[in-house]
């Protein structure tokens, strides 16, 4: 919290009750995914979230905000990417996607297909599709390290790619 | 350096010039698996595609995810060249056949184009997002709807094509040959174009809907009457 400004501390606690709704709304909307398994799911996407970080973020009880990523990548897991619920939730957080409701919906019917898969596949191809979502292209490296994948945010050309990423919104 | 994918058609023209001169060069003989891939990948990632492997995969021989942030393909590790060669292909042709959906669709809206220029209408009809899951044989989902179905046989048509490096065993516009480079003023020429977008379409329309056509339009010598008669078409209106 040390590095957090006040207002933006404020104005979580304002809305993290209702942010923690509409997450648990999401999660439960279809196929209802246990807090286990979405657990599982965003910890395979790279995301550092324990189940008992799941349960608290939908109670509305965690001081960390949500960050787009972390957002996007809740609605990819509970293939919820075009349910209204996440739009609310993306205007009460103040974040966007750079994509149309028509290719929200492409992406959520991808996913549901996708879910019959072996858990090894839907990790490899969740991985590549999150960063679509995002909005952020692929780019290859020109280190001479061997064309590895990284992501660049398309709006910002001058910002160099690597680890942390950043998306519109 | 980030890059952005040239259509697919555009890309899959490309490639099957690349595999042609390769051919030609070892007197049409087919060069090795491993080369001829390697053609196909780096030319892909030159037209924007990044290529990459990756051991993780059970069910699935790779898939492909296009968008406007960037368009990439995945395949497996344990797939032998020659399947890889086939996967590249068929994933670029998957591209195509997305947007040949929207295309062979609509046979009479941008007729109007071909003679007085492209409208906003069918300049627009391009999807956002595209993106295919190739299964390993026998591990694909059986509930396949018949669009699926039918995706899937004018892909493997359009493949077949691209690595024969005869693209013209397939309607022209499927590759999106659509524009005419030169247009001559006046109202013949104008009016030729129309005839000859008018053929085109039609040809679309059918390779898209009916497997019959498909099979006859791949004919060798279908395809040079085909072209004998755009020909004449191109001489009397002075195209």
């Amino acid at each position: 919290m040390a590095d957090r400004d006040e207002v933006q501390t404020a104005r979580w606690q304002a809305i993290r009750e209702q942010v923690g709704m509409h997450l648990r709304g999401l999660r439960l909307q279809s196929g209802a995914t246990s807090q286990a398994r979405l657990s599982t799911d965003l910890e395979a996407l790279g995301y550092r979230m324990t189940q008992s970080m799941v349960s608290r973020y939908e109670q509305g009880i965690l001081d960390a905000p949500l960050s787009l990523e972390r957002l996007a990548g809740w609605a990819l897991c509970c293939q919820g990417l075009s349910a209204p619920m996440f739009m609310d939730l993306m205007s009460l957080v103040g974040f966007s996607l750079p994509w149309s409701i028509g290719d929200l919906e492409r992406f959520d019917q991808l996913l549901v297909r996708y879910r019959a898969l072996p858990l090894p596949d839907q990790i490899v191809f969740r991985r590549s599709l999150l960063w679509h979502v995002l909005g952020l292209s692929v780019t290859t490296k020109d280190d001479g390290s061997g064309g590895e994948p990284c992501y660049r945010s398309v709006n910002d050309s001058r910002q160099p790619a690597g680890d942390s990423v950043r998306a519109s919104g | 350096m980030s890059v952005m994918m040239l259509p697919p058609g555009q890309l899959a023209r490309l490639i099957s010039d690349r595999l042609r001169h390769a051919r030609s060069r070892t007197g049409g003989r087919a060069g090795r698996a491993s080369e001829i891939a390697w053609i196909v990948q780096r030319s892909l990632e030159e037209g924007g595609v990044h290529c990459g492997t990756t051991p993780s995969m059970e069910d699935l021989k790779g898939f492909l995810i296009a968008s406007p942030r960037g368009a990439e393909i995945t395949v497996s590790e344990r797939l032998s060249d020659d399947e890889r060669l086939d996967l590249f292909a068929n994933l670029l042709a998957r591209a195509m056949v997305e947007n040949l959906d929207v295309r062979a669709r609509s046979v009479l809206k941008p007729i109007w184009s071909a003679a007085f220029g492209p409208t906003q209408t069918s300049a627009g009809t391009a999807r956002a997002f595209t993106s295919h899951l190739a299964y390993v044989d026998g591990r694909a989902p059986r509930d396949e709807s018949r669009t699926a179905r039918r995706n899937a046989a004018v892909a493997a048509v359009l493949t077949q094509a691209i690595l024969d490096g005869h693209l013209e065993l397939a309607p022209r516009y499927a590759f999106g040959l659509e524009s005419e480079t030169q247009r001559r003023p006046g109202l013949r020429p104008a009016f030729g174009r129309l005839v000859l977008e008018l053929c085109h379409r039609f040809s679309l329309a059918l390779f898209w809907r009916s497997s019959r056509y498909q099979r006859l339009r791949a004919n060798r010598q279908v395809t040079e009457v085909a072209s004998h008669i755009e020909g004449m078409l191109r001489r009397a209106y002075a195209v």
